[in-house]
């Protein structure tokens, strides 16, 4: 009963800073120390062991919540926990959509132009670069119809279970011809993009790039 | 006349032997086992004898009875009196391939597609998260297509998916190997003791 008390004093510490628990704690050592003074024979020597290592454990956990700073941010442990979850999975795994997002933007550095397409047929493509008037190292993209190429027929096909996309490129019309991009995002939506050889980068941000760039230059990694 | 039955019987066979041999074994995890599952499959065919009304039907219906074939395999008295393998066996890889070449979900290509560390985690998922899994990035087929399959609302599938992605991501990040680590990562304690131990 008293270990259960003192268990909750801490939690509630959490919330209200660490003064009250604190207060409260002195308060259950002096009310313990009195009951020595008493000469309170009766508890068993093994009990009173116990119950002092639980109360060490709980002043040890109350101490480390105080040095990470939690007690400070008010945050709950639940919410504290999940935080570090969601920022763990963000950065370890990335986000498709992020990264295609900066792809853009680095794009149109480059000098192509970006142009964002409405939703359209049965995917969505995110956004293309226009292929009008490019020159130099200006990648040229357009946003073409899903077709639905089977496997078999992709010169390199690339699974990410993890990131939750799967991408098929065909290189069509020969060498010199455009690269067919297919990609099926996490919730099976597809969009599709056709590239053109010139332009094209290695590490870009952008997955369906890479690809198409793999597929002009075979036989190298993505 | 009965030359052209029996191709007719058989053709089936031919055009989906190697897509139910793979889905055979990704819930088998053996050759012997996924050998079986087809044949059983085929020999349903032609007992029941059913009528489709385009490709994809039939296909599906293939797909469908080879699951269901595994299951009941699984739930066999055989089956839950001996020790199965949550992981494939590394003897019986080589025995399954597929039929494309591709890129791993670690970004390298594989030379013969049957490298993909990634495909064996998938594999030793429980059924309700392998098989829409697998089907959704090994074998291309749509969320629709997939509830079709498995007789499961669209909703359902994507479910799955998400869970059965999250699933490996927790087996691969924080290496729980045991049954049911997600749920014990879900836990405070796991998670914090997890996060100690990084």
């Amino acid at each position: 009963m008293q270990i259960h008390k003192f268990g909750k004093n801490i939690t509630n510490a959490n919330g209200a800073g660490d003064a009250a628990g604190n207060a409260v704690t002195r308060a259950k050592q002096k009310e313990q120390a009195e009951s020595q003074g008493r000469g309170d024979r009766n508890k068993p020597v093994e009990e009173s062991f116990q119950e002092s290592l639980q109360k060490s454990m709980h002043m040890e956990r109350a101490e480390h919540l105080n040095r990470t700073g939690h007690m400070e941010s008010g945050l709950g442990t639940e919410n504290r926990e999940e935080t570090e979850k969601d920022k763990e999975s963000r950065t370890i795994n990335g986000n498709v959509k992020g990264a295609e997002k900066g792809w853009y933007a680095d794009i149109a550095g480059r000098g192509g132009s970006v142009v964002s397409h409405a939703e359209q047929g049965i995917g969505k493509a995110e956004g293309c670069v226009s292929g009008a008037g490019r020159t130099g190292e200006r990648p040229a993209v357009k946003e073409v119809e899903v077709r639905r190429i089977s496997y078999g027929e992709c010169d390199k096909v690339e699974i990410n279970v993890l990131e939750g996309y799967t991408l098929k490129a065909k290189l069509e019309g020969g060498p010199g011809g455009g690269i067919y991009v297919e990609m099926k995002d996490e919730e099976g939506r597809f969009s599709a993009c056709l590239f053109e050889g010139a332009g094209l980068q290695k590490d870009s941000r952008s997955a369906m790039e890479r690809i198409a760039y793999a597929v002009v230059h075979d036989g190298e990694e993505i | 006349m009965r030359i052209s039955e029996e191709k007719e019987k058989e053709e089936p066979f031919a055009k989906y032997k190697d897509l139910l041999y793979r889905v055979a074994f990704s819930n088998m995890k053996n050759k012997s086992d996924a050998e079986d599952v087809v044949q059983e499959t085929f020999c349903r065919y032609l007992k029941t004898k059913p009528a489709f009304a385009d490709e994809n039907h039939e296909k599906n219906w293939f797909i469908r009875v080879a699951i269901n074939i595994c299951r009941d395999i699984q739930k066999s008295a055989w089956v839950s009196r001996t020790v199965g393998f949550d992981e494939v066996p590394e003897s019986e890889m080589k025995h399954f391939a597929l039929p494309y070449r591709y890129a791993s979900s670690y970004g390298h290509i594989l030379p013969d597609g049957n490298e993909d560390e990634m495909l064996w985690h998938v594999m030793g998922l429980a059924a309700a998260y392998r098989n829409p899994l697998y089907l959704f990035y090994y074998e291309d087929y749509s969320v629709q297509e997939i509830a079709q399959i498995m007789e499961l609302e669209e909703g359902t599938v994507k479910t799955r998916l998400r869970r059965g992605r999250q699933m490996l991501k927790d087996r691969l990040l924080f290496g729980g190997e045991e049954k049911g680590q997600a749920e014990n990562l879900k836990n405070k304690d796991g998670f914090k003791n997890k996060e100690r131990e990084r």
